[in-house]
């Protein structure tokens, strides 16, 4: 865990500053901390902790609760469709995450460069962020069904010989709901990235036109490695967002066909709220934990060896 | 100097204009439908700009619902979670950064991981836990659990931009006799503009968005927020399109329009002076 | 308007709970949710949650919760309405977990059993003398839907009775007869592969979710196919039969071959009705409800092309059939009067009856001439009516796996006889958990 991530670029000389101050770096640290802790530790903490007690119970968010050890763990073993949604989970966050990451970074670079109506493209491409995600999931519920305008345009055009199933289709419905997730994040992850490209300084960039670099060499050896950080902030927050995802799943699919695009978070709302089985949903949620919570680990542990 | 010669700049501005087309497209859809008459949404072909223009959709639902009032409690909602969460986030974001406190990894590990968990999994826990504060029917039912459930997203992204200060700064301060909170208000939070204005408008959108907790947590009608109201227009029964696509847009204008008049400070380039040389 | 401020000591306390909820108090969730009846009489406040009538039917409601409190001095209604079925559920379930129970619940059928199931609802006996008058005044077949194991747990609010909404036009297109709709599911496969044939429109939609009247899994089963989906005895799926396996694989040819939309696959009911407003479909099996969206989204001289009759006959003999019902929780606070109330309400329905075509629960209310009036309300109150799905507390799982193998089956991934028997199988899995 040292050397990892989690104390980013700075700490290892003594603070005498703090120290100074009487409180110490713990003291100081933790009253920082307080307000924060107070809040998460009340409306987050609180409730996965509940949620994991849940997990050894059959509650039905209706009467009290029995103890039933490791039961729901077992049926979870056994269960094809949670089977099923884990994979879902996986796939899209994977892939979700990987073009969040990629696809903004040149685009950034474009706009920090000064390509022409830039103020344009970056308001326009920031605008599906702050539409209200059930708005725009219906917008393309609208758009791509069966007889929408996205089809209509296809075959008409002719560019496909009848209409693509975009949402019923199994093999194509999980990339609809994860393609529409990268619609509507793109701009988050260009504004880190040009907010990460803020900081860098011009004279860099100088340098390497006058020593005859062409973009892409730019591209690649000053700009990517100056938005470390950010790739780095950018990647944590598209995983987080894409194994959290509901909302178009639940507009777009409803996790179907035939639980072709059901995921993991879909599975346990599912679960609790129309099947009544709280203890069931809350070990899916408490897998699912463990499960992100060895991958952050890990992927600390490969962020530290790298530096 | 031009940066991109006229070939680069040509294939950039195509490929831009590809992606804001994609952006764009079912916003001004929404947009074309919200003006459309009641028989010319399912026209075939559709129609992309409407033959009749018609105001009548946003007349009716504006005084449909309740949908006023469910505007006004989604701004007040939505600024408290905002204010809240990036207040809080930031001491914290700070402390994560520069001290070296004794649990602080624990901390952060039980941040992220938290995270991940699905909002359904903890939204019955939640509910006990808000209504035993009798936080029901309240606004502090939406900010105070909405703010900690979106904390960790601007926890990280302030603690990476105060850790990216630069040391100096802070000797600088100490040797000026700086305590801590004078350091944190006075110095260092005017060099991390662009990262809270990044936070805020991430939070508020997702406050704005959430559709699930205030229609759980809120009793009376005169209560719900926009998008708890966006629901009675698009539900089963009632989704009549016209009408969806006029509370649609009303439900995402001012989010829009807070973006374009704060955008300056998102893309603010103040840290770059702060850190150059 | 904005919610009132809690004092600043009550805040304080709150931050306090907050923090000592560190320490996994757990007590809220895990305590009981029952709680004693309080005696009945005095004044009184009644919570009163209905699902999606806001929007629309605002005068409606007010109107007759503001007659019923002048006729009932010390009574206030409080009434909130939740935009959606499926948000009920979440809704419902944390105010009780919290304490925060409503009085009077509009609930549909696929959540009845489980309250019926956890005692976490009254069964109408317990809080009037005379159940059985009161069950002779609504029409039985919607009384029925909420008896479960031989109590009755709900009031019949209002219902819907599928029927055929068609295309004329498109009709008429294909060589069909207009005024001659298909009257059973031989006919409508055929009028479906000639209105295909001909126009290219497809012949049908039917999609596959919750909404019965709108057709689901069991009304494809049980009300087309005539196969019963429980054994005698309630343990054993029993829908597996070759009369079904042949029907599905109809219905999975039809999509394969484009007669049947292929929206029916993993479409809603709004999907479907989307089809039909856009001329693409020529049938959809839905309550005339549907009449009244019809006409708000479509233009005057599109909307006459839309014709009403009686949903064809299946081989179970009846029209499948949805409701919305008034359930009271144990949890109540004023259950004699939450029933008091809920039979007031459902009495009310001929006024909800006249802005949309319903049918109420009432037996003296469907009665009413008005419903000869038109077409829409006759096809309500002449149709027999029947509720297909079994009253099991499991019944959304059980219709969510039958959906998704019906999913599987009508895209050609397995064949229909091994969809029904992998549903079959689950639905043994989930009758023997028992819950």
């Amino acid at each position: 865990m040292s050397g990892s991530a989690v104390r980013a670029r700075r700490v290892s000389p003594p603070r005498p500053l703090a120290k100074a101050r009487g409180l110490g770096e713990s003291g100081w640290g933790w009253l920082f901390a307080v307000p924060a802790v107070m809040l998460i530790g009340g409306f987050v903490l609180y409730p996965v902790l509940n949620t994991v007690l849940f997990s050894f119970t059959d509650f039905n968010g209706l009467t009290a609760a029995n103890f039933v050890g490791l039961e729901q763990y077992g049926r979870l073993a056994g269960d094809s469709v949670f089977h099923r949604t884990l994979l879902n989970s996986g796939l899209i966050t994977a892939v979700a995450t990987v073009l969040l990451v990629c696809l903004p970074l040149p685009v950034a670079y474009w706009i920090h460069r000064g390509i022409p109506f830039r103020r344009f493209f970056r308001a326009v491409l920031y605008l599906p962020v702050v539409v209200p995600i059930i708005v725009s999931s219906v917008a393309w519920k609208w758009l791509l069904d069966e007889g929408g305008l996205v089809n209509y345009v296809l075959v008409t055009t002719g560019l496909t010989s009848g209409p693509v199933s975009w949402l019923s289709d199994p093999a194509l419905a999980i990339w609809t709901v994860t393609g529409v997730i990268v619609w509507r994040a793109f701009g988050i992850y260009l504004l880190i990235y040009l907010a990460g490209l803020a900081t860098m300084p011009d004279d860099q960039l100088e340098a390497a036109a006058i020593d005859g670099a062409g973009h892409v060499r730019t591209f690649g050896s000053i700009v990517v490695p100056h938005l470390r950080g950010s790739i780095v902030l950018s990647s944590v927050i598209a995983f987080v967002a894409a194994m959290r995802m509901f909302d178009e799943i639940y507009v777009l699919t409803g996790g179907g066909p035939a639980n072709a695009s059901k995921n993991t978070a879909y599975y346990i709302w599912e679960s609790a709220f129309s099947y009544f089985k709280f203890g069931y949903s809350s070990a899916m949620a408490v897998v699912l934990l463990a499960l992100v919570l060895g991958l952050v680990l890990l992927g600390l542990r490969l962020a530290g060896r790298s530096r | 100097m031009k940066v991109f010669g006229l070939g680069t700049r040509t294939a950039v501005l195509a490929v831009l204009t590809a992606g804001a087309a994609l952006a764009l497209a079912p916003v001004l859809w929404l947009l074309s439908t919200s003006f459309k008459g009641r028989g010319d949404v399912f026209a075939v072909p559709p129609e992309l700009v409407p033959a009749s223009p018609t105001l009548d959709n946003y007349a009716y639902v504006w005084n449909q619902a309740d949908v006023q009032r469910y505007f006004v409690n989604s701004l007040l909602a939505s600024a408290g979670t905002v204010l809240l969460n990036v207040s809080v986030a930031a001491l914290l974001g700070f402390a994560l950064a520069r001290f070296a406190f004794r649990g602080r990894k624990l901390l952060f590990l039980l941040g992220i991981s938290t995270m991940v968990v699905p909002f359904p999994a903890i939204m019955l826990p939640l509910f006990v836990a808000a209504k035993e504060m009798g936080l029901t029917d309240h606004l502090l039912g939406i900010v105070l659990p909405t703010a900690a459930v979106n904390m960790w997203l601007s926890v990280y992204i302030l603690r990476e931009a105060f850790a990216g200060l630069p040391d100096e700064l802070e000797e600088a301060a100490r040797i000026d006799g700086c305590a801590p909170p004078r350091m944190f208000l006075q110095v260092m939070l005017p060099l991390v503009k662009a990262p809270l204005a990044t936070s805020a408008i991430l939070v508020f959108t997702l406050t704005w968005s959430d559709f699930l907790w205030p229609l759980v947590i809120m009793q009376d009608h005169g209560n719900f927020t926009i998008s708890v109201g966006l629901q009675y227009f698009m539900s089963t029964l009632t989704s009549n399109w016209h009408h969806i696509a006029a509370v649609a847009v009303i439900a995402s204008l001012p989010v829009v329009v807070i973006f374009l008049l704060l955008q300056r400070y998102f893309f603010t380039d103040v840290l770059s002076g702060a850190t150059k040389g | 308007m904005v919610p009132t401020r809690p004092s600043r000591r009550r805040f304080l306390a709150a931050t306090a709970i907050g923090a000592a909820s560190l320490m996994i108090s757990a007590c809220g969730v895990f305590g009981g949710t029952t709680s004693e009846a309080a005696p009945s009489g005095g004044p009184a406040t009644l919570e009163f949650w209905t699902i999606n009538l806001k929007e629309g039917y605002t005068p409606y409601i007010e109107g007759a919760i503001s007659r019923y409190e002048q006729q009932h001095p010390g009574v206030t209604i409080k009434w909130v309405d939740i935009p959606d079925f499926e948000q009920t559920q979440s809704k419902l379930l944390a105010a009780i977990s919290g304490g925060a129970t409503p009085d009077v619940v509009n609930m549909t059928p696929f959540i009845l059993p489980k309250f019926a199931a956890t005692d976490t609802i009254y069964p109408i006996d317990e809080l009037t003398q005379d159940a059985g008058a009161v069950a002779a005044e609504y029409v039985p077949g919607l009384w029925d839907a909420g008896v479960i194991g031989g109590k009755a747990y709900a009031i019949p609010f209002y219902g819907s009775v599928s029927a055929l909404i068609y295309n004329a036009d498109l009709f008429e297109k294909a060589g069909l007869d207009p005024a001659k709709p298909p009257a059973n599911w031989d006919e409508v496969f055929a009028a479906a592969r000639a209105i295909h044939d001909k126009t290219g429109a497809s012949g049908f939609v039917q999609t596959l979710d919750d909404f019965d009247d709108a057709g689901n899994p069991s009304d494809i089963l049980a009300g087309q196919a005539g196969v019963p989906l429980l054994s005698d005895d309630g343990k054993k799926a029993a829908f597996a039969t070759p009369e079904a396996v042949a029907h599905l694989d109809q219905y999975a040819k039809g999509v394969a071959e484009g007669w049947i939309d292929r929206t029916s696959v993993n479409g809603g009911v709004m999907d479907g009705a989307k089809i039909l407003a856009q001329g693409k479909t020529g049938m959809v099996f839905l309550g005339p409800w549907i009449l009244r969206w019809l006409k708000d989204n479509t233009d005057e001289q599109t909307f006459k092309k839309f014709k009403v009759a009686e949903h064809p006959e299946g081989a179970g003999g009846a029209a499948n059939g949805f409701l919305q019902h008034f359930a009271i929780p144990r949890a109540a606070k004023h259950p004699k009067e939450a029933l008091d109330f809920a039979r007031y309400f459902s009495g009310t329905t001929l006024e909800l009856a006249k802005q949309a075509p319903v049918l109420p629960g009432l037996a003296s209310i469907a009665k009413d001439p008005y419903f000869q009036t038109t077409e829409e309300t006759k096809v309500l109150v002449d149709q027999e009516v029947k509720f297909y799905w079994p009253k099991h507390p499991a019944v959304a799982e059980m219709f969510a796996a039958l959906r998704a193998e019906f999913q599987s089956a009508l895209l050609g991934d397995k064949p229909a006889e091994r969809a029904l028997q992998d549903a079959a199988k689950r639905w043994d899995e989930l009758l023997a958990a028992g819950s």
